[in-house]
């Protein structure tokens, strides 16, 4: 007889049998996979859902489940939200390889079928974080089960793999409105908060405190930004960076909503930075272990959606003292005498954001950019225009690497770096030594790659430092 | 001497990078010693020839497009018009040269009037056109320019031309204003469209260099080269793209 306590007992013993199989089978290729020194995310799930397609909804059904989308910040929030649940005491299943579609996640069950057999035998119930890819939200939301959605932000980028902002916008709220989760929503992003409008009665806000945005003449927004119900210009009260900020449409009356949960910095240094987050009226302070405005946004949306699953706010608090940085997000790690810290950058705002941080950090020793086009960092390499490197750009000399390194130097070139102080090399390790031997001993070199690329040289350092390996 | 960029709906009109072409006309200017103005034209204001040498549109998402049609046709329109007629130059990339055309035909059959300078309609298909693009323009090598265009394309609209424009173009490698005809962006007088990104103009300091020319020109009759630009860079760039489809 088949153990029922991987599925409960509301399926048909034919469902069951038939679950079973295809956890079986996938079992068996992701250890294959493995013992051949492949990194198995996808390949196992998908053979599974071959055999069952039904087999995330059985494996999710009746359990603590909070999904993780929008365009920015997923990785980092899912793992701010994991370590809330952790310091809460609970088993916590995720997928932290940036497996976010359907196969990845089925693959990440599968993985971890002893500790979903536990929770149906009376242990200690696992908690299950998905980072979902927004253009897949849609049709995976329903069948996850969620109790809490949490949605970052809506920035452009990859616009030709996803068409406009406002579909994907509607491709969340379609998947939202398949669940019965609560919504935690950006109030300072316009499309974010604008789901919330679908759904009142199981949507909360996150943002920053008014009083520590800038006033919009000062702060510089590169798009403006239009009331996707009547289609007015919004006008805006402060910006925090960006398009986030605190907006209303004097078309249709439809405003920020005022957040649940939000946020303050009274310090920062490129380590960490301090909190206020004002729940309820009620201030706390806490340590946030990861640098950054966007970072203090995601981590502010991970907090309110452990509260909405109803966790202690101390837990939520003391946790966020003990965040690492999402891999390749912002890692540092020791090379010889020197320092080197990782930021992926894939779109203009981050680069913006990368670019003022690495220009503020008092260790800076030299900076390194890579940029590949293939098909997850979106082809068009175009958006490296709306960065505003004439604006951050520290100064010194450039290395630029990457598939399409020529059009990064170009860009250099005519944010007013002379042609001679950059120095191009497709091969990224060979550049990587070169500037590292120039990098002043006790200093940090800050290196910059998209997607892609990030990978490929962060696969080198794994051999060549000892890091983590990515998928485990 | 001083270059005045009108630059049209920049808060509506500003996909892909296209800031790129600004950015490059602006340095080529200054690595010249000639002054540059960027001067933002948006909705509500009126359009005065005389403030401008050259004009330049990018694109846009489609219902932020819907937005500014009225304003492009009838508040700027007939001055616009005008203007054009007397060889103002213009620069327009892939949604902003959409609009210079006669109309935008949506999937649904619903026509979308554009300003009707260029002689060109476009119907929207399903199917992106994303990639990169080589053309060779007739009119840079008839000035003994490198006449090799070179861009990436990202676009759901296949443009037709009609008998009064000209292609700026003919395609080597992608597939330019319709994927069948070989041609890629019109021209008129001195309005060029495109449906090059990549950036456009940063790539191609040929046609940066021949919009320079021309809008300094209207100004400076006296004026008929430009000092020459290493251009290092931008060819290495070039290169990679040419290296990379043979
Ligand atoms: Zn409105």
């Amino acid at each position: 007889m088949i153990s029922d306590r991987l599925f409960g007992s509301t399926l048909s013993t034919s469902q069951r049998l038939r679950g079973h199989l295809a956890v079986a089978a996938g079992r068996v290729s992701r250890r294959m996979l493995r013992l051949l020194g492949r990194g198995a995310t996808a390949l196992p799930g998908n053979l599974a859902l071959r055999i069952d397609p039904g087999l995330l909804r059985h494996l999710t059904a009746d359990r603590q489940v909070f999904l993780v989308t929008g365009t920015n910040g997923k990785t980092t929030s899912v793992r701010v939200l994991c370590d809330i649940l952790r310091a809460a005491g609970r088993t916590v299943i995720t997928n932290p390889s940036g497996a976010n579609l359907g196969s990845g996640l089925t693959t990440m069950l599968i993985a971890h079928t002893r500790e979903l057999r536990k929770s149906r035998s009376g242990g200690p119930p696992p908690s299950l974080v998905f980072e979902i890819d927004e253009a897949y939200f849609a049709k995976l939301a329903a069948d996850l089960n969620p109790q809490v959605c949490l949605v970052t932000n809506f920035f452009r980028d990859q616009l030709d793999r996803f068409g406009e902002l406002q579909h994907t916008r509607d491709l969340i709220a379609r998947g939202l409105a398949g669940t019965k989760a609560t919504a935690v929503l950006c109030a300072d992003d316009s499309l974010c908060a604008s789901l919330g409008r679908e759904q009142p009665e199981r949507s909360l806000y996150f943002g920053m405190d008014t009083a520590g945005m800038q006033p919009p003449a000062e702060a510089q927004s590169q798009e403006s930004v239009f009331c996707p119900f009547c289609q007015t210009r919004y006008d805006y009260q402060a910006i925090a960076y960006g398009h986030l900020g605190a907006f209303s449409c004097s078309g249709c009356g439809f405003a920020r909503p005022r957040p649940d949960l939000c946020f303050q910095v009274s310090r920062s240094d490129q380590l960490s930075q301090d909190l206020i987050l004002t729940y309820q009226d009620q201030p706390a302070e806490a340590r946030l272990s990861v640098p950054g405005v966007h970072n203090a946004y995601n981590a502010t949306g991970a907090v309110l959606a452990a509260l909405a699953a109803g966790l202690p706010l101390e837990t939520c608090l003391t946790a966020l003292g003990q965040v690492e940085a999402a891999f390749g997000r912002m890692e540092r790690f020791q090379a010889g005498d020197r320092e080197v810290c990782l930021i992926l950058v894939k779109n203009p705002v981050g680069m913006d954001r990368a670019l003022e941080f690495v220009g503020q950090a008092d260790d800076y020793g030299g900076m390194m950019f890579l940029l590949n086009a293939n098909d997850p960092d979106g082809r068009d390499v175009s958006w490296i225009w709306d960065a505003a490197f004439e604006e951050y750009l520290p100064d010194g000399p450039l290395a630029v690497s990457g598939q399409r390194a020529d059009d990064l130097a170009l860009r250099l070139h005519y944010a007013g770096r002379p042609a001679d102080s950059i120095t191009v090399n497709p091969d990224a390790v060979t550049l990587f030594d070169r500037v590292l031997s120039g990098c002043p001993a006790g200093r940090c070199l800050y290196i910059l790659p998209n997607y892609t690329a990030m990978l490929d040289l962060r696969a080198h350092f794994v051999r060549r430092y000892h890091l983590r390996e990515f998928w485990r | 001497m001083k270059l005045r960029i009108g630059h049209l709906y920049p808060d509506l009109l500003n996909l892909y990078g296209d800031r790129g072409n600004l950015i490059a006309l602006r340095q080529r200017c200054l690595w010249r010693g000639i002054e540059c103005e960027i001067l933002p034209l948006s909705l509500g204001q009126p359009f005065t020839a005389a403030d401008y040498d050259l004009l330049f549109l990018g694109g846009g998402q489609d219902h932020e497009q819907n937005l500014l049609l009225s304003d492009l046709i009838d508040l700027k329109g007939p001055a616009l018009r005008e203007a054009i007629e007397a060889d103002l130059p213009v620069l327009c990339v892939c949604g902003g040269y959409q609009l210079m055309g006669r109309y935008y035909q949506e999937a649904d059959g619903r026509r979308i009037e554009g300003l009707g300078v260029l002689d060109l309609y476009t119907e929207a298909v399903h199917e992106r056109m994303i990639g990169d693009v080589i053309a060779e323009a007739p009119f840079l090598a008839e000035q003994g320019r490198d006449s090799l265009l070179i861009g990436f394309e990202n676009h759901s609209g296949r443009t037709w031309l009609g008998p009064g424009v000209r292609p700026l173009a003919h395609v080597r490698t992608g597939h330019g204003n319709n994927g069948r005809d070989k041609t890629e962006g019109a021209v008129y007088k001195q309005v060029y469209g495109t449906y090059l990104h990549g950036s456009f103009l940063p790539k191609n300091p040929e046609m940066a260099d021949q919009l320079i020319l021309k809008a300094l020109q209207s100004r400076h009759h006296e004026l008929d080269v430009l000092t020459p630009l290493p251009n290092e860079l931008e060819n290495r760039a070039r290169q990679s793209i040419l290296a990379s489809h043979n």
